[in-house]
Formats: C-alpha cells, structure tokens, sequence
C-alpha cells in the first residue's frame, strides 16, 4: 500500500485540505478557548448604553439604547411581553456554515451573539442548519407542507423572488415603518440607497434581512505581481507593464501570462475565478454585466434574454476560453477549493468571496500563518471595459445569505425584532468580524470597524464597498432557479467542449424565453423590467 | 463428491477475492469510525487501521463536543436516533398487523383477489412519481414532521412486503388443522386466534424484522417529510457538516455504523427467509 | 379492529353481539380483516391519483400564490405533456436511468450468477461466507452512499491504492462520477441476486445434478444443460425485482453526488427532487409523475400477461 507523491507541487487537494483544515481549526480555537468568559464584565455598559456585548476591549462599538436600531428592536420585544405576545422560543433554519458566527464568542472575553440576545430578551434562539447549496430546497420544503416549523428561513438572496410569489415569506413593510432598522442610514448602513433596496426588498415591501456581503471582489497576489522578475518578464512577453487589471482584456492577458508559469512556488495558472456548476455562473454574470455602456442587461427593456445576442456570444466565448487558464478541476470548484488554490500561490488573481481573506490571510492563535499568502495577497476594484474614455467597472451579487421571516411563524413580529436586532449595524459589525462563520462585511459600519478589518484586512476595507456600489445583481425574481440552472447547463456544456460558445447561448436564449413564457402569469415580465432599473450607473474614468 | 484440490484452491480464491471485495467498503467505514481527525484522508498517509483508535466521534454525536474538538454540535444524535425507532417500529406494527389480517383473509376466505397484484404495484413506481400529493395529503392532515405522520407512511409502504411474506407463511398452514378445530366448534377468530397464529408465530417475527429492516433503511421519505423534530437518522447523518463547511468524516462513519448495524443484525438472524420476504414469496430457500 | 374479548366460546351461542356474529362468520371476519390493507391503499391511491390528474393539466406551482385546489385558474390543456416531450432534460434523465440500469442490473446478475455457483456446493467456512456475502444489502442504502462517497474522496483510499493523485476526482468527474455511482450499486445489490439466484440453484433437483455429472458432463455442460434452464423463472424474477428497484434509485447517488457534476448522474428520481424543490414545477412533476405511472402499468401488464401466457 503506498500512496504515490507527486513528484512537483501541483495544486492538490491534499495541499488544500492541509491549508484549508489549519484555518479551520484555528478559526475555531479563538473563540473556544474564552468560552467560559468570566460573568464580571457582564453589565458593564458604556454609560448611555443598556445593551448589547460586553467583556472585551471596544464592546461599547457594539453597544445599543432604545434610540438605536438594535435597542428599539430589544424594547419592541418587551412590549410583546408585556402584552403576553412573545414566543418563548424562535427556530432559525440557517446555512450550517454560518451558525458559529451567531453562536461562537468573539472576541475573546466576549459573549456569542445568541448569548446576548437570550440574556436581553428570554427568547431562546433554536439554529437548524442546512448546507449552502440544499438549504433552499428545505425552505420551500417547509413553505409547501410545513405548518410554521420555522420562524425565520435563511438562503440564497437570488430566491428572495421564488419565495415572495409563493407567499412564503412575510411582508415587514409595517414592521419595518414601526421599529426603524438602520439597514439604510447614510453613515452606518449600505453603501448606496439602491443597495438597500435592492438587498431589503421586493416588488416594493420589505420582505429580507441581508447578512452577508457576497458581491464578488477582486484579490491578487500583490507579493507577486511586485516582484521586479515577475514585472521583467510579463514586459518582455506582453509588452505591458503588470499592474492590477481594469478590464476583462488585461485580466485575460494577465491570466495567459501566468498560465505555466513558475516563480518558486510550482506552476500557477492564470485564471483563480469560479468556473464550476452554480458557483461559476457569478463569474459569467460578472463579465457579462459590462459588456455595454454603462451596463449590459441581461434582459433587454422587453424582458428578453440578451444571451445569444453578439455581445452575449463574445461573452461566453471569452469565459470559455479563460477556462484554458484555470486548474485542471476548477469544474469541481467550491468557493473553499478555490480559495485554497489562492493560498497556495497557484493562481495571480480572483474575483470571489471576500472570507477569502479573512480565513487565508494574517496569523492564526499560535502565530503560524494562515497560509502560504499570508502578507502577500492584495485587492482592486471590478473590472470593466473601456467604453471611450471611461470604465464601466461591474461586479455581481450573488447567493449571499439573506434572512425572512416565515409567513407561517406564529411569532412574526418576534422573529422579525429578532431579525432587526441581528442585521442592525452594530450586532452585524460585531458579528461580521467573527471568524467562527461566512456572513460577511457589506454595510458602511462594518468598514469602520478596526474588528472587522482585523479579520478581512485593511486592503479589503476600501476595495469592498467600492466594489458592492459597482455591483449588478444577478437574477432574483420567481423562476430564478429555473433561470439559473438552464444557463449553467449550458455555459458548463460549452466549457466542456460539447457545444460551441454560440450554440449555447442559442440553447440557453431558447431555455430562458420557455421559462419567461412559463412564468408570464406570475409576473416576470415586470419583475425583469424593475430589476434594470437596481443596476448600477456608476463609471470610472479610464 | 470431492472436488481436486486444484479446483478447491480456485474456488477459494474467488470467495476470498469476493469477501475482500464486500469488505473493503465496510471495513474503511468502520475504522474511519474510530479514527481520529488527522488520520480521515490520505493527505498524510493512508492508515487502514487507526493508530491511535479514539472514541471521539462516537462522544461527539452522542453528547455534541469531544475532547480535542473544536467544533460543536447543535443537535447531538439522541432525537434522530429515538425518531429511526419509534417511527420504524410503529411503522412495521402497522405495516405487519394490517398485512397478517389482509392476507390471512386472502388465503382462507378467498377475498379480494385482486389485492395481492394492487399491493405489489404500490413497489413498482418511483416514490417521487408520486410524492407530491402524498406531502399535500401530509400537509393538510398535519402529519408532516410527526412520529405518526412517518409511521403511516412507513407502513403503507411496507405493507406489501409484509401482506406477501405473511401470505406465504399462512399458505404453509395446512387447511387441515384449522378444519379440525372448527368441526369442535372453534370460531372463525378463534382458529384464527389461538391456532393458525401461534403456528406462523416464528413467520411473524422474520416478516417484522424484515419490515422493520426497510423501515429503518428509508431515507427519501423521512428526507420528504420530517423537518426538524422527527429527522431520521439517515438524513441527518446526510447534513452532518461541520460548522466550517468542512465534512466531518469521522463522525460521519460513526453515525453510518450505527445506522447500519440494526439491519446487518436482523437481516443475518432471518437469513433464512430473506429469499422469500425480497421476492414476495416468489421462491423460498 | 378486532379484539379478543369479543370471541365466544362455542357453548355460548345465544345472545351473540355483533363481533361475535363475526367471529363465527368466515366472510364477515374476512372483510373486517381485509378493511385496514383496503383503506390504507385507497388513502394513498385514489386522491394521490386524482390530484395529479388534475394538476397534470394546469400552470400551477406553489409560485402561484394560489393553493392548488384552485389550480384550474391556469388551467393549461395539457402543455405540460408537450413539454415533457420537448425536455431534453427529462429524456437525459430518462436516459440516465435507462444506462444504469444497462450496465448495473447484468453486471450484478454475471457476478450475483459466479457467486451462486461458487456456493453451490457445501465447502468449509461456507456458512461465514454466505453471510458475509449477504451483508452489502442489509446496509441501509443511504450509509451505502456513504461509505462510497469516502471510498471516491480524492484523498480517499481507492486514489491512494491506485496510485492516483488526489486531483483524480471520482464524484466530481463528468463521466467518474456515473462510473462510481454504479460501482456503489453493483457492490450492494450484486448480493441480492446472488441470494435469489443461489435459491434458485439449489431448486434444481440434485438427483439430476448427480446423474449429469456420473455421466461425465463437464461442469461447464453441467451449468449450461442442466442448471440454467431450469432457472429461467428464478432469473426472470431477480431481474425484473433489481430493474425495478434500479430504475427507482436515489438514495445512493443523492448522498454521493446529488445529481452531479451538472446533471451528470442525475437520474429520473433526483431529476424529479430536483423539480420539485428546485425549479418548483410542482404541476410539471406531477405530469411526469402520472406518466410514469401510467408507463409502468402497461408494462406491468404486459408482462403479467406474457408470464401468464407463457405458463399456460
């Protein structure tokens, strides 16, 4: 029984699950250790304050009083205790990745979340996981034949449409006119007020609760890239200096360059962005948004596919031709396995997640580092396509874990105060430095926080909001998975070399014109032409 | 007749290659079960047996943390594990009482020809095909994610194994004795009662256990129908992922050993008459 | 139901209360027994059935925002069929199955058919060994999933016995994965025809067993003239029981692969999960649904028919 070695580092998988497993285990062990934080901080508030963390250094960042968003949540629920309306228990189906976030403490001396909640509220907080790609499945599941199982769902932000039409999710428009989240507010919520919208309603109604930050953000191996050889020998090659791309172009020629290469970390290739089924389509979407100026659509204003159009077409031959570029399984990709390929110097770019960093750069407990790019990654805004003499740069939103209260809860007003209390700008700052889960950072606050910026670094701290304001969002309106999983077919059978680029954009147009008839009744046509209108119109000079 | 040494040498050699074969998936489980977190992948090594055997998987899905782990548990095992039982054995209850009298009437009175062929087509179709409805029907009865709710639907679905193999017990009666007591004066349900049942006694427990074997192995429906208090153990064995995205292999294993053994036990014990119960009394051995 | 109490002892006939009158009565008890087994197979038939006649013809989808009782507000004619013939991804799926079943059911009876023989005469150790054999079946098919999802891991032992790189994936590979999904299959239910077939072996009167070889047939001669057709009903039973079965498969590739990579090993079963939960068609489903059911019957049928026919 011998196990073969490979002879030369190629990116393997045992490499990765070597990486991967330390910052596992290490992001784990911070929050572990103070577990048993001693009572003696517990009612130390800052004065002015009466609720919220305490126990650690900068507690009182995350502190709250009854004229703040997350206080007027905690009043709200002991009015309905007063009046005998509060639920003693409320049950959360959550993405299982994300539970440490609410139940891990952070930072040390810290109490978890849920600990804080519980201790103001009395109300238990009950988390069901499920895994990311699944969980929708589940919600629907309990929307069809459940009988109020869940007081809050949690999934994809994309299905926010699918769930409203099937009256699955609870409208909080009212709610949210009497407790005032602070989701919006100009110095401390989202980075535009399009973006509030866009990740708090639908059709007009508060219906979501945004707790992560999944706009695709662009990081690169700024170790590398600086390196006088690395910059000597892409000049000799492309004849351009190597600096951080601005457009699709460069990034292509960016990614060629690197494809083979070796700078003394084994053979890199070019191409680090998502390819795989359901995760790739963020990549396409991305690429595909700035094909036009200022924006290219994916509908046009008649709610028809853009898809096999020319500039469709030139699209998905250029995401074709960068799978040239990519690691030989980046088809079996998850964003994990693809984060790993960055931390192990194998790949000069990539636009994805931003937990990248926050689980592969910096120094774990013991003072090892993370992984082999600690202190070297970098991070720059989308990139885009010169049109004249300006950038349209554009990013996407996609899955991005997104909250609603049951339709069926018996406890909606608790559940959504619950909700209000965890998405409001304080809790969620606090939560989203936590590395015990994968809600990350998207709301102006988080990126003032030195807690957070601890955990995704000050390179990110700038180059995420920048990018969530030039961000497209990617379809979210009912008949999304349909939508969704008739392109990803398609783009995976012409990566695969089944189809040409054209022929499936032709067979991904006619898919998406069945399912917008099939899905005429209930709306769609409406929902695509309010859609265009979330885009962003923001362009940079060139 | 002795077979030459040279043929038993060959023919020792196959059931040897083919033991080697069931086992090699087995046995990677089972020590996978008692393997500690570095030795789950071949990343560093590939270790048949654990070098240093722990039981912490089994400690972390009985009591939600282990030593030495720094992930922890929600939901330990305990609600699943007593949900697999209660809904399998009211299950099989069902599925073998409703089965004992239908086909008793079957082969003794001669009534509803036709219920043998209708029971087997229950088996014929992809429970998917059908499943909608049944969750509709689940919903509006409010058995969705209820013991009862996963016990009326297991025993409806295992009803005909247990409708066949008891028929199959019940036609080896001999119609003789049952006679015999009924020119005494026995009733119908007496007969039935304190003769015919006693003799198919050793039937009955071989068509429970058998019931209760596919009870237990169901992973669909319990995926179908249970949310949350009432999931099985092999759906949730099927979500245990850890906190980190990461797949808890290890415990994994352990919880998949558990749910295995339950059914390899049963099913060695009425060996004999698994030939009988898979092929609806088709054959027999 | 009936209760014990409500026999009499024969002396006692006078005065007889209703269950008594039953107990004496072979035709009345007989129905009171076949009633459960009647009601549970109506409850789980006729409106299952009717529903997904109904919904069969109509747009309805919980996206509605209508409960489906008043589904025939979208009602539709039908296109659900059509669509159903034009969906390339419900023949893929079809055809999925279709290749599963190809290469898995005769592979399992070859190997199920040289396992019997191996059995068939008694040798040392034959008891454990039988057993042994027996035990991939009783493992419940979900843990089966299991065990071969950590077997295919690309640091798993079958890489690291093969001396293949992790890289070498299994589940996530285009044509691996199938090639891994019907290993696992083949590896649990190959026991299964080997415990029917073996039955079925052993059926053959051993007098004749015994005269073929004192005439000198080799073992060969022996198989082919002697065993074989006097299995032919046994061998039709354990193929038609592992079609069957096969065709319905889930389980096993739901917890291996889940369809994937793509829809690479998605078989009519996920394909319909995958409908249900996914893109929601809930009306679509039930199209497929009823048209499988309705399929399956015929042949049913049919085959009962020329069973019938053959052995009359």
């Amino acid at each position: 029984m011998t196990i073969r070695k490979t002879p030369f580092s190629v990116p393997t998988r045992r490499d990765f699950l070597r990486t991967s497993t330390a910052a596992v285990a290490a992001s784990g062990l911070g929050g572990l250790g103070s577990f048993m934080a001693s009572p003696a901080h517990a009612m130390a508030f800052a004065p002015g304050m009466t609720g919220g963390p305490t126990g650690f250094d900068g507690a009182e960042r995350f502190q709250y009083n009854g004229n703040m968003s997350e206080g007027r949540a905690i009043e709200g629920i002991k009015a309905l205790k007063a009046a005998g309306k509060a639920p003693k228990k409320l049950t959360m189906l959550l993405t299982d990745g994300a539970i440490g976030q609410i139940t891990k403490p952070f930072p040390d001396g810290a109490p978890s979340a849920k600990e804080v909640w519980e201790r103001e509220t009395g109300i238990e907080i009950d988390i069901i996981g499920a895994p990311a790609e699944d969980i929708f499945k589940k919600v629907m599941q309990d929307v069809t034949t459940g009988d109020g199982t869940f007081d809050i769902y949690t999934g994809p932000w994309n299905s926010t449409g699918d769930l409203v039409s099937s009256g699955g999710a609870a409208n909080c428009s009212d709610y949210v006119a009497k407790y005032q989240p602070d989701w919006g507010d100009p110095e401390r919520g989202t980075p535009t007020p399009e973006m509030e919208q866009l990740l708090y309603t639908y059709a007009g109604d508060y219906y979501s609760f945004s707790l992560d930050g999944d706009f695709q953000t662009w990081f690169y191996l700024k170790g590398i890239y600086e390196r006088p050889d690395v910059q000597e020998a892409f000049m000799k090659e492309t004849g351009h200096e190597l600096s951080t791309p601005d457009t699709w172009d460069e990034v292509d020629r960016i990614s060629k360059f690197f494809t083979g290469k070796d700078f003394g970390n084994g053979p890199m290739y070019g191409n680090g962005n998502l390819m795989s089924p359901f995760w790739g389509l963020a990549t396409f979407y991305a690429r595909f948004a700035s094909m036009d100026f200022p924006n290219f659509h994916f509908f046009d204003e008649d709610a028809n596919p853009n898809l096999n159009s020319d500039l469709g077409i030139q699209c998905a031959e250029e995401h074709v031709r960068s799978f040239e570029w990519s690691p030989p399984d980046a088809l079996t990709f998850t964003w994990a396995e693809a984060y790993a390929t960055m931390w192990n110097l194998q790949i000069p770019h990539t636009a994805i997640y931003t937990n990248l960093v926050k689980f592969g750069d910096g120094f774990n407990a013991d003072g090892t580092p993370k992984s082999k790019a600690t202190g070297m990654i970098g991070s720059h805004l989308p990139v885009g396509r010169r049109h004249g003499d300006q950038i349209n740069r554009r990013s996407v939103l996609y899955y991005h874990i997104t909250a609603w209260v049951s339709s069926k809860s018996a406890h909606q007003e608790a559940a959504y105060l619950f909700m209000q209390w965890l998405s409001s700008t304080r809790t969620y700052t606090w939560m989203a430095g936590n590395p015990g889960g994968y809600f990350d950072p998207m709301q102006q606050a988080n990126f003032k926080e030195p807690l957070v910026a601890s955990t995704y670094h000050d390179y990110a701290m700038e180059s995420i909001p920048a990018t969530i304001a030039r961000s497209v969002p990617s379809i979210n309106f009912a008949g999304q998975t349909a939508l969704d999983n008739a392109l990803d077919e398609e783009l995976q059978a012409a990566i695969t070399g089944q189809k040409t680029a054209r022929e499936a954009m032709d067979a991904a147009q006619s898919k998406w014109e069945r399912v917008i008839r099939r899905q005429k009744r209930n709306g769609i046509v409406d929902a695509i032409k309010a859609s265009r209108n979330t885009w962003p119109s923001i362009v940079d000079p060139a | 007749m002795k077979a030459s040494p040279g043929a038993m040498a060959l023919k020792y050699f196959f059931v040897l290659l083919a033991a080697a074969v069931v086992l090699y998936p087995l046995l990677w489980m089972v020590t996978m079960a008692f393997k500690p977190y570095p030795e789950w992948t071949t990343v560093s090594d590939l270790t048949w047996f654990p070098r240093n055997p722990t039981l912490q998987n089994f400690e972390f899905i009985f009591f939600g943390s282990a030593e030495g782990l720094v992930v922890s548990l929600d939901r330990t095992i305990a609600g699943p594990l007593m949900a697999s039982l209660v809904t399998s054995v009211c299950g099989t209850l069902l599925a073998v009482v409703a089965g004992t009298l239908s086909s008793y009437a079957v082969v003794r009175f001669g009534l509803a020809q036709t219920l043998p062929l209708s029971v087997l087509q229950l088996r014929l179709f992809p429970p998917l095909a059908v499943m909608i409805p049944v969750m509709v029907m689940w919903a509006f009865i409010g058995a969705v994610d209820t013991w009862w709710g996963m016990s009326l639907i297991y025993g409806i679905v295992t009803l005909p194994f247990a409708f066949w193999l008891m028929k199959t017990f019940f036609e080896e009666v001999p119609v003789e004795i049952e006679d015999a007591a009924r020119v005494s004066g026995c009733s119908y349900w007496r007969v039935f009662y304190r003769i015919t049942l006693p003799i198919v006694k050793p039937g009955l427990a071989t068509c429970a256990l058998f019931v209760f074997i596919l009870n237990w192995s169901d992973y669909l429906l319990a995926l179908l129908l249970t949310q949350k208090e009432w999931v099985t153990l092999p759906v949730y064995m099927a979500t245990l992922t850890s906190a980190m995205g990461g797949q808890m292999y290890g415990m994994k294993a352990a919880l998949g050993v558990i749910a295995a053994i339950p059914p390899v036990v049963f099913g060695l014990m009425i060996q004999k008459h698994l030939v009988r119960g898979l092929t609806f009394g088709a054959l027999k051995q | 139901m009936t209760d014990a109490k409500t026999s009499v002892a024969p002396n006692e006939s006078k005065r007889l209360g209703y269950w008594a009158r039953v107990a004496r009565d072979g035709n009345k008890m007989g129905f009171w027994f076949v009633l459960p087994t009647l009601l549970l197979l109506l409850f789980i038939v006729v409106f299952p059935l009717l529903m997904q006649v109904y919904l069969s013809v109509t747009w309805w989808t919980p996206l509605e925002g209508i409960p489906w009782y008043r589904a025939w507000e979208v009602f539709n004619w039908g296109e659900n069929y059509w669509y159903m013939l034009t969906d390339d991804r419900f023949w893929g799926a079809l055809w999925r199955t279709a290749l599963i079943m190809i290469v898995a059911v005769p592979a399992q009876f070859f190997l199920g058919m040289a396992l019997a023989y191996l059995f068939i005469d008694n040798f040392p150790g034959r008891k454990i060994f039988y057993s042994i054999m027996l035990t991939p079946m009783m493992v419940v098919p979900a843990v089966v999933g299991l065990m071969f999802f950590l077997l295919f891991q690309g640091t798993g032992p079958v890489n690291a016995h093969l001396g293949l790189p992790a890289e070498f994936s299994w589940l996530t590979d285009v044509n691996r994965a199938m090639i891994s999904v019907i290993i696992a299959d083949i590896w649990q239910w190959t026991p299964l025809m080997f415990l029917i077939l073996l039955a079925g072996m052993l059926g053959v009167p051993s007098d004749q067993l015994l005269a073929a070889r004192l005439l000198g047939g080799s073992n060969w001669q022996n198989f082919f003239k002697i065993i074989l057709p006097r299995m032919k009903a046994v061998i039709i039973i354990a193929v038609v029981l592992r079609s069957v079965e096969c065709f319905k498969i889930f389980d096993l590739i739901f917890i291996m692969t889940k369809g994937g990579p793509g829809v690479q090993t998605e078989t009519i079963s996920l394909f319909l999960y995958k409908q249900t939960f996914g893109e929601l068609e809930w009306a679509y489903v039930a199209t497929i649904g009823l048209t499988i059911l309705i399929v399956l019957s015929v042949i049913a049928a049919k085959g009962l028919a020329v069973m019938a026919k053959k052995n009359g």
